[in-house]
């Protein structure tokens, strides 16, 4: 019998070779299809299920079944032994189908059977292991993604003036319409809580309770750019709007907030995370100055080397028994050097290192931004960001490969297991020539880069001061002072994300539950109580005790009331 | 319990008594049977070897005696005063029905008796009073009547909240009960006829199960019966139907009630005893609750007795056969 995650692979790759072929012959000729089926019409509006077949969603479907391929055949030995594997292994092929429907889906109606099977899929891998962490960290991520299905559905209900829910149509046009402003708006809210941008950023380091094949694919490479997708095919209608100008802000802050968290972090999958999350930052920061096809290129490559280096981060748990405090590691270089090289590899394209997948789309994006006529903040932003990114990536490489050996006397570290080590080199290959191949078949014609010398040195240099800085600053021995502890408040601040784990968390329930807990205690066990059940009940039972008295034994009374009543009576009647 | 030959005779000296002034034409023929009716049933319920008991006569005779008094006075004030004489006979009857506010000797008279007597005065001894009061509702002592309607409603089931012994609970309901003849009377005499039947079915079934498991408090149903759980079944379907709920017989006669009055445009009556309804089914739902969920520990060596067989189906078919009522009108009508 053929292995799940054999037949998993197999199926997902040669799905992706098509869609891959596909585009090209898409790209070439300029080739679109259009596939519209209705369902039903509502006041001569009609709501179809549309699918999209052109360049763009082919090679981004091709470069999802591919990447989710080798996180599939991954998992046969990352999950091996697990008791529920074939659970696991069909939450993933759902979650690669969700994603799948969300590509091809240009319909605001039909797109939420993606985008809404994305969040469910999502949660339930999150709490794949049944612990309160997972738990907590699962609410949190489907709690933060409903607040997107929400602005999604409330879309829907604006778009119908527009007699059409098929967006691609309209976004050209999108200014003459009513309540466009307001709709993009919306839009741009779900966007922003699919790729964690600032106000929702908390759930993305949370997910990383999901087993870390899941993170692979879903919190590097796929679930997360979904909102970065949307906006790509919503572009045109942001041109001028606020809400760029908004986005623009927060996803620059976020690309910053992340980097400097980063810095900060020792559990080896969250500062993989916070490094998403601050390329997540890059791509909506980008998309937000009007490039949406750059955006799409750095998701792409962004897709290639993030899901190659958390493929190596869950290789290097697996041999370190199961912890992720980086800590914990050290010199592993000497001891898995396939994985240390692959995950150097996914390091060094992540930094932008020349010539290898990021470096072709995050030097482009850095230098059409600094070309565009952007605000200082912004700026500034980018530029710290991306010294940031070179900074955590020394980090991590001094702490988990090059460092010290920090682990115990008993460990088993090896790069023995093919079946991890072989989709780790066919991400590499993709991490190495990706970049270089996507800017050949996307950009036929190269862009126009005019710029002073400081300023197209600027990347390579704050990017040189970022790693030297990260290497030396995170040296340590035995003998050396921990000097942050002197910036204690500082250091807090950044790195726990600017305590939105804990806005997003207790800040959004402390006075929905504050004031449940009022109206339990004035209401439910309060007022309510004594006008209600508990009130009644004393006083039948105090008016009970009165008729009580009545029954002492005294006959004499009984009758003399009786006669009381007679005489009373007979005055009144006679 | 084999009938002596004296109870033979009194009880049907006590029939007699009831049939006499419920069929006389004039006061004195009513107040004869009465007091041949009250004669008869002192002997019933007086014991020699019973304190209890002769306490209860005792109090029966003397409030009864009251009763008949006023009626053989008001009818004398017949041919001077007719209003005087129907207002005093009103409140005289109610008295001897036990109405409230007239009720207070009725639960302590309700405490010394037999499970057996306490039939007889929950059953026969209110055919006379109440048919006697039908016949009194030409006049206009119809203001009365509402009022004992209403203090009955309230008194029955305020006063039985309290009550932890089973005979006082059962006379605090038939005061409550005794509200909603009433009210059927000031309708028509057919309802009248119909819910008192009904009452009479159903209540002598509890007090008969209450006999035969020979209980007379709550704590006695939870702890000391060494019946079956189809007796407790049994006794708390009759407690149930006695408390008007559905699907039991208790609630058919109810419902023609409540039907009538609210066509009568009688709705804030109606109302009292709705809620005073809801009272009655919590203390006998208090009853039956405990008794119910409670698991008892038994020992070994209760006997286990299983009921007699004529019995589970005669009850049955007191508290259940409401279901047929339907039909029942159908062939009536």
């Amino acid at each position: 019998m053929v292995s799940m995650y054999l037949s998993s692979m197999l199926f997902l790759l040669s799905g992706s070779l098509s869609c891959l072929v596909l585009s090209l012959l898409c790209l070439k000729s300029g080739q679109a299809w259009f596939i519209e089926w209705e369902l039903l019409s509502l006041n001569s509006s009609s709501i179809v299920m549309t699918l999209i077949l052109d360049w763009m969603s082919f090679m981004f479907l091709g470069f999802v079944m591919f990447i989710s391929s080798m996180v599939l055949y991954y998992s046969g030995e990352y999950m091996h032994g697990d008791s529920n594997m074939n659970r696991f292994m069909y939450l993933v092929l759902a979650f690669v189908m969700s994603m799948g429907f969300l590509i091809i889906s240009p319909n605001l109606i039909s797109i939420l059977l993606g985008w809404d099977g994305l969040g469910l899929v999502s949660y339930a891998l999150v709490i794949y292991y049944q612990n309160e962490k997972s738990a907590n960290a699962g609410m949190l991520t489907a709690l933060s993604n409903r607040v997107g299905d929400v602005a999604i559905l409330l879309a829907i209900s604006l778009f119908f003036s527009c007699g059409g829910w098929n967006f691609l149509f309209y976004v050209e046009n999108m200014p003459i319409i009513g309540s466009g402003g307001l709709l993009c708006g919306l839009v741009v809210l779900a966007a922003m809580t699919k790729s964690a941008q600032i106000p929702f950023s908390a759930w993305l380091p949370a997910a990383m309770a999901a087993p870390t094949p899941v993170s692979a694919l879903v919190h590097s490479s796929t679930l997360v750019t979904a909102g970065v997708y949307l906006l790509i095919r919503f572009s045109p209608a942001l041109e001028g709007r606020l809400s760029q100008t908004v986005l623009l802000l927060l996803s620059s802050l976020t690309m910053f907030m992340a980097g400097l968290g980063a810095n900060f972090e020792y559990d080896l999958k969250k500062i993989i995370a916070l490094s998403t999350l601050s390329q997540l930052g890059v791509m909506m920061s980008i998309l937000s100055l009007g490039y949406a096809d750059l955006a799409f290129f750095h998701l792409l490559a962004h897709a290639l080397f993030k899901a190659l280096l958390f493929m190596c981060a869950g290789a290097v748990i697996h041999s370190v028994k199961d912890y992720q405090d980086i800590r914990m590691m050290g010199g592993l270089v000497y001891h898995m050097p396939l994985t240390g090289m692959c995950m150097n590899l996914a390091n060094l394209a992540l930094c932008g290192t020349p010539f290898l997948a990021g470096f072709y789309s995050k030097d482009m994006i850095l230098e059409v931004a600094f070309m565009s006529p952007i605000n200082l903040v912004s700026f500034l932003l980018y530029a710290l960001a991306t010294g940031l990114t070179v900074c955590y990536t020394m980090r991590l490489v001094y702490y988990s490969l090059s460092g010290d050996f920090n682990l115990g006397n008993l460990y088993s570290i090896s790069d023995e297991g093919k079946i991890m080590t072989n989709p780790m080199m066919g991400l590499s290959v993709g991490a190495v020539f990706g970049g270089a191949t996507l800017a050949w078949l996307i950009f036929p014609c190269p862009y126009m880069i005019c710029m002073s010398p400081v300023f197209k040195m600027l990347a390579l240099i704050v990017s040189v001061i970022g790693g030297v800085l990260g290497y030396l600053l995170n040296l340590n021995a035995v003998n050396y002072n921990l000097n942050s502890l002197k910036y204690y408040n500082s250091v807090v601040f950044s790195g726990s994300m600017w305590f939105m784990p804990f806005l997003s968390t207790y800040g959004a329930s402390k006075n929905f539950l504050g004031s449940g807990e009022t109206y339990q205690s004035v209401g439910d066990m309060g007022w309510s109580e004594y006008y209600g059940g508990q009130g009644i009940y004393s006083f039948i039972m105090s008016s009970s005790k009165i008729l009580q008295v009545f029954q002492d034994n005294s006959m004499k009374i009984y009758m003399l009331s009786f006669l009381l009543w007679v005489i009373v009576l007979v005055f009144v009647v006679v | 319990m084999p009938l002596s030959s004296s109870q033979i005779l009194f009880f049907s000296t006590l029939m007699l008594g009831t049939l006499l002034s419920i069929s006389s034409s004039s006061w004195f023929g009513a107040w004869m049977g009465l007091e041949l009716n009250l004669l008869s049933f002192i002997p019933l319920i007086s014991s020699k070897n019973n304190q209890y008991s002769s306490e209860a006569a005792l109090k029966y005779f003397l409030i009864q005696a009251l009763g008949s008094s006023i009626i053989i006075m008001s009818a004398s004030f017949m041919m001077s005063s007719s209003e005087l004489a129907t207002t005093l006979f009103t409140v005289a009857l109610l008295l001897k029905a036990g109405a409230a506010p007239f009720h207070f000797w009725f639960p302590s008279v309700m405490e010394g008796l037999q499970w057996n007597q306490v039939i007889i005065l929950m059953t026969i001894q209110k055919i006379a009073p109440l048919s006697l009061l039908s016949y009194l509702l030409y006049s206009n002592t119809l203001y009365i009547v509402p009022a004992a309607i209403i203090t009955s409603a309230l008194v029955g089931a305020i006063g039985g909240i309290n009550q932890t012994f089973l005979r006082k609970i059962m006379a605090y309901s038939s005061i409550n009960h005794m509200a909603w003849m009433m009210s059927a009377i000031l309708i028509s005499e057919t309802n009248w006829l119909l819910y008192f039947s009904f009452y009479c079915l159903i209540s002598s079934s509890v007090a008969i199960l209450f006999n035969y498991q020979d209980v007379f408090h709550i704590s006695h149903i939870v702890n000391h019966t060494p019946h079956s759980s189809h007796m407790k079944i049994l006794t708390f379907t009759s407690l149930l139907s006695l408390g008007g709920l559905p699907p039991f017989t208790g609630f058919i006669p109810k419902w023609i009630i409540i039907q009538e009055m609210v066509s009568s445009h009688m709705f804030i009556t109606l109302a009292i005893l709705l809620a005073s309804a809801l009272l009655t089914l919590f203390y006998y739902l208090r009853v039956a609750m405990t008794a119910l969920t409670i698991s008892s520990p038994k020992t070994k060596w209760s006997t286990k007795s299983t009921i007699s067989s004529y019995m589970t189906p005669s009850m049955i078919y007191m508290n259940i056969f409401g279901l047929l009522a339907p039909s029942l009108f159908t062939i009536i009508l």
